[in-house]
């Protein structure tokens, strides 16, 4: 499954999104990527993913290349449109 | 021989002079040499097992700050340990190890630097202070690897002030404050782990001293300012005289506090108040004791719920509730119902993602929600209530109907427990906490459905004035000194009496003293502060006269600004003789 999000909260994708989000991919079975200008980051990483500096209007692309259900994909979009 | 005085200065990172010889910590870097690896497997091995051993370290240093220091500090271990799991940073490791044939402890290295040099680039200082906490986890790692020791700073003979580039959290949490007198480094700032956990030790600290490299060495004479942010190198017997008589000051202040050990509390016009404690988990009710607290204004529930796999069932949290009534023998203890959501996260709640979490479903909206876990604790503080005097409160509440709708649950849960034939006083009072503008603002109405109100100041103020309090970009609006607080604050006290409840107060305010004259003055009947703030809040009140408190009053209530007002109190405790001598940290 993948899926396009451009980043609209003020503080881009901060920590605690971001740990959040860490949290949701490290229960997924599949590999979790975030690409951000072609380049690919560990999205059950939260070194990663602040180190991807993902500021307002910054566009990523979500990527679970496993198996995944609909219900977990989404609530990974959910955090990443509601970074906060 | 003597030298020339020199000072310096940074930040007053944590409060209180510190007095004694320099102990220069050389932070030399680890010393990390490239060797030909024979045996690949062998060097994933000492890496996962030096992780492993690193995790069992952090995991002890947690439990020991957890007992020695607090919740809070404690937690700064728990988010270390997620780095070391981290699985990019293990990840970067075993391919410079298998791909490019590199040592343990050359890969841990090459692979920490190039995610802190990373994070250190995003000129943000939340993520800047996450690169030191790396360096710090690698630093742990890497020491298990050379089987260097920790900095042992056990045979030191005090008192000693320690003087380096940088102490980790860790570091500091092992400190021994009998011999450390004080710390100076040259990183770090007010907000740093660090300071945290020296502001909890009690050991003067001054940080982010930039021309501190060479400036000291072993055994130089040392004085450590801590209220003022400055150090005194090999100072002048003029200023040794000084910050002695200063610090002997202090000591006997706090020593004369504890003639009010065992004092009612009460204004220099003997009008009494109540001087209660705000705790946490239920083992700090002893600390209340300890100190001399009246009974407890705050008895935060949520710390049950955290660390868990599940919510607490009804007989465990009863067991809890009844410990802590009891163990305060008939005095008050106000307990709280779960305050979830905000920044306080149980992962099994289960609650919703939210562009505001501060603004969303948090506290008794979570409650009203799940009505099933509300309804468990309600029983469970009921049943606990025939071992003392329990007091229920609710907070986060922003409307009438939603204390109608907090109480009907406890109704339920009453007519069940009487159902079931279970003992429970069928008086225990009901309140709520005042942290919601919505909610100051018809303090009226609410007042006829309870018994008393407590103010939250923290988050009155977060509300009021539309201020993140974390945020350090506005931070000059966090105040509770602002003229829409302080107003707020005094229409929830007269709203409350007028109703004929009583009304405290449960936030940093209310053992603030450049707020307890304003507090005097509005009639607050109940003061809820942290246990090591009772005596010093007792001394303080005891101080302040009611009625000239009540005449100050009209005056404050018609000042502009924050800082008019906190100028106005300041004059007001010089006019009664409060005016630094006996205490410099406030006046």
């Amino acid at each position: 499954m993948e899926k396009k999000i451009v980043i609209l909260s003020e503080s881009g994708l901060h920590a605690r999104p971001a740990s959040l989000f860490v949290k949701e991919a490290g229960n997924m079975a599949s590999d979790v990527i975030l690409v951000k200008d072609g380049k690919e980051y560990n999205g059950k990483s939260m070194v990663s993913i602040l180190g991807l500096g993902a500021a307002k209007g910054t566009e990523l692309t979500l990527r679970v290349p496993g198996i995944s259900t609909e219900e977990s994909f989404a609530k990974l979009c959910a955090i990443l449109e509601s970074a906060s | 021989m003597t030298q020339e005085e020199r000072i310096l200065s940074g930040a007053a990172a944590s409060k209180g002079i510190g007095f004694g010889k320099a102990f220069v910590l050389e932070n030399k870097p680890l010393e990390i040499i490239e060797r030909n690896i024979d045996d690949k497997d062998e060097e994933l091995r000492r890496v996962e097992e030096a992780v492993r051993r690193a995790v069992e370290q952090l995991e002890e240093l947690r439990e020991t700050t957890r007992n020695t220091i607090g919740e809070e500090e404690a937690e700064i271990f728990e988010a270390h340990k997620w780095m070391l799991l981290d699985p990019e940073w293990t990840a970067g490791i075993r391919q410079r190890i298998i791909t490019d044939g590199k040592c343990a402890e050359v890969a841990t290295e090459q692979t920490t630097a190039a995610f802190v040099e990373m994070l250190a680039a995003l000129e943000d200082p939340y993520l800047q202070a996450r690169a030191l906490d790396l360096r710090d986890v690698s630093e742990r790692v890497l020491r298990i690897l050379l089987h260097i020791e920790t900095i042992d700073l056990s045979r030191l003979k005090g008192p000693v002030i320690l003087v380096a580039e940088d102490l980790h959290p860790s570091d500091v949490a092992a400190l021994d404050p009998a011999v450390i007198d004080g710390m100076v480094t040259r990183q770090g700032s007010e907000t740093s782990h660090s300071a945290i956990i020296a502001r909890s030790l009690g050991i003067p600290a001054v940080m982010g001293v930039v021309k501190l490299s060479g400036a000291v060495e072993c055994n130089d004479r040392i004085i450590v300012d801590g209220d003022k942010g400055e150090l005194f190198i090999n100072p002048a017997v003029d200023t040794q005289e000084d910050y002695l008589l200063k610090r002997k000051k202090k000591a006997a202040f706090k020593e004369s506090l504890q003639v009010f050990r065992g004092k009612k509390t009460q204004t220099f016009d003997e009008e009494e108040v109540e001087l209660v404690c705000n705790i946490g988990r239920a083992e700090e009710a002893e600390n209340v004791t300890l100190q001399d607290g009246e009974g407890i204004g705050l008895f935060r529930s949520e710390f049950i719920y955290f660390d868990r796999k599940d919510a607490p069932e009804e007989q465990e949290q009863y067991r809890i509730y009844a410990k802590v009534l009891e163990s305060m023998e008939g005095k008050p203890v106000i307990i709280r119902t779960l305050d979830a959501g905000g920044d306080k996260d149980i992962p099994y709640l289960n609650l919703p993602q939210e562009m505001n979490p501060f603004l969303g479903q948090r506290a008794i909206r979570v409650c009203l929600d799940r009505k099933d876990l509300f309804k468990t604790q309600l029983r469970a503080i009921l049943r606990a209530s025939v071992h003392g005097n329990a007091k229920i409160m609710f907070p986060m509440i922003s409307t009438v109907t939603e204390l109608s709708s907090a109480k009907e649950v406890l109704q339920e849960a009453r007519e069940e427990l009487k159902a079931e034939g279970a003992a429970f006083n069928p008086e225990v009072e009901v309140g709520i906490m005042m942290e919601v503008p919505s909610a100051a603002i018809i303090a009226d109405q609410l007042a006829k459905h309870v018994d008393f109100f407590s103010i939250g100041t923290n988050d009155l103020v977060q509300y009021t004035m539309a201020t993140d309090r974390m945020n350090p970009a506005v931070k000059g609006l966090y105040k509770p000194h602002q003229p829409a607080v302080v107003r707020l604050i005094n229409q929830v006290i007269q709203a409350g009496h007028q109703a004929g409840i009583w009304v405290g107060m449960c936030g940093e305010a209310a053992s603030n003293p450049m707020m307890i004259p304003l507090l005097v003055g509005m009639g607050l009947d109940e003061y809820s502060v942290s246990p090591s703030c009772v005596l010093e809040t007792r001394w303080l009140i005891s101080k302040i006269d009611r009625k000239k408190a009540k005449k100050l009053l009209p005056q404050v209530l018609e000042l502009e600004g924050a800082e008019e007002i906190e100028e106005s109190v300041r004059q007001f405790l010089k006019e009664n003789g409060i005016d630094g001598k006996e205490n410099s940290d406030f006046v």
